[in-house]
């Protein structure tokens, strides 16, 4: 490999594993807040605990 | 929330538990490599030609890394027969070596060889690594690559 | 939105800090085009410091106030430093090769230290791992927070102290910060970078604390949850009798 091949690559696999890290932590993000936002739809439409202590 | 007693945590599962002590078993052998790969070395990467001469006849055939600036001037044979010597300043040695190094490689600058210094005094190495100093040159009109220094005088 | 702004900005500042890098700058004179990959390198390098030294902060942060959000603080700054130190290892790798002429070398000590960062930091991801008890989870981190990030100054250091491969520093040490030994557009180069770098950072720092909040809720919400199902079984346990005496009169008087 050339050095402009190593300075691809270097530069290549960094500033694209930094999209897919953003990428993947969006999607984390989506998918915690829609589970949250389910549990929360849930808990409100269950009958209130016995200790719920509110 | 007022709840109190506070539960218990739950059991982590098995598996999670597995992957946490196959993780740390891990970074435990590398730990440990670290640690016990210095003795006997200390911490040093490689010996100066000073410092190996020094050892006289015992460093005869022992595998070492030896460091130092190639000298101007003693560069000869191509890449995969090459020859010239290393100096710290006050001592050098003639290293050989049949591996090419990287087109980095150039006289006056440093390089680590890793071999083992034969009875004729010649350094067979089986490895030649070019270490580059912290130094950033931009080119210039009638600059030429690489500052040649040379210590070994 | 801010947030959202501040990650767009960071972007855009890459890829210019990129273009600037690998365009615009000419290549060191010695060690030709493979020097470009020190911006992206000693940029990654500072980066995973600073993540790793927040992480730090936070935990002793944390050991003090017991606040669980200065724990989310050092989760991201372990899991964002961890990407950027892989960066790092990366990078040099591939200068390495053409100018060393090897990727690796075990018992150089700054390669080796910065392996272990990469391990030690790993591990306290490990470690968050096998307790679910929020406080707990986060003293055992903070603690092994601060152990881990012994390694920082020494992995610093290291050229310094030790024999190694590794070069010196060009202008992370005191002596060279005004006068480093490289010329100024390539210090120019590395600066830019590290500033659109250190955009990124922040948009990563801010949506893994984010995320970390969410999930804690989430957690404590399953934990509410058992600790109420198993409220009403024991309620129902000890008032199921009452409740039936009760009812069954009723029952009875019906038909």
């Amino acid at each position: 490999m050339s050095d402009v091949g190593f300075v691809l690559a270097g530069y290549g696999v960094i500033l694209g594993g930094l999209a897919m890290y953003v990428l993947t932590l969006l999607r984390r993000l989506r998918t915690a807040r829609e589970r949250s936002l389910r549990i929360r739809k849930e808990a409100d439409a269950a009958p209130p605990l016995p200790d719920s202590g509110r | 929330m007022t709840l109190a007693p506070p539960a218990p945590p739950p059991v982590a599962p098995r598996r999670r538990v597995w992957g946490a002590v196959l993780g740390v078993a891990i970074i435990a052998a590398v730990i440990a490599y670290f640690a016990f790969s210095g003795i006997g070395n200390a911490l040093v990467y490689y010996v100066t030609p000073s410092e190996l001469l020094a050892r006289g006849t015992a460093a005869v055939g022992e595998t070492v890394r030896l460091g130092g600036l190639v000298k101007v001037g003693s560069v000869s044979g191509p890449g995969t027969d090459l020859t010239f010597a290393l100096t710290d300043g006050t001592h050098e040695i003639t290293v050989h070596s049949s591996v090419a190094p990287a087109s980095s490689f150039r006289e006056g600058i440093g390089a680590v060889v890793e071999g083992q210094l034969g009875a004729d005094g010649v350094f067979q190495a089986s490895q030649v690594i070019v270490k580059h100093d912290e130094n950033y040159v931009a080119p210039t009109k009638g600059a030429i690559p690489s500052q040649v220094i040379d210590p070994g005088g | 939105m801010r947030t959202r702004l501040l990650g767009i900005g960071g972007v855009l500042a890459v890829i210019g800090a990129a273009f600037f890098g690998l365009f615009v700058v000419p290549a060191d004179l010695n060690q030709g085009d493979a020097q470009r990959i020190m911006y992206v390198h000693v940029a990654s390098a500072w980066i995973a410091y600073m993540s790793f030294g927040v992480t730090a902060l936070a935990g002793i942060a944390y050991l003090w106030l017991r606040d669980l959000r200065l724990d989310a603080v050092a989760l991201a700054g372990a899991e964002v430093g961890v990407l950027f130190t892989a960066f790092t290892i990366w990078g040099g790798m591939m200068w390495g090769r053409p100018v060393w002429g090897v990727y690796w070398q075990w018992e150089d000590p700054r390669l080796t230290t910065t392996a272990l960062l990469l391990a030690l930091y790993l591990g306290y991801l490990l470690l968050r791992r096998l307790s679910e008890d929020p406080a707990r989870r986060a003293t055992r981190a903070a603690i092994v927070g601060l152990i881990a990030a012994v390694d920082i100054p020494i992995v610093h250091f290291s050229v310094i102290w030790w024999r190694g491969l590794h070069q010196g520093p060009t202008i992370g040490s005191p002596d060279k910060l005004l006068h480093p030994s490289a010329p100024l557009q390539f210090v120019a180069a590395l600066l830019l970078m590290l500033g659109a770098f250190t955009l990124v950072w922040g948009y990563l720092m801010i949506r893994r604390y984010q995320l970390a909040r969410i999930e804690w809720q989430i957690e404590e919400h399953g934990r509410v949850g058992r600790i109420s199902a198993a409220r009403r079984a024991s309620l129902a346990a000890h008032t199921a009798p009452a409740g039936t005496s009760q009812a069954a009169p009723v029952q009875e008087s019906t038909p």
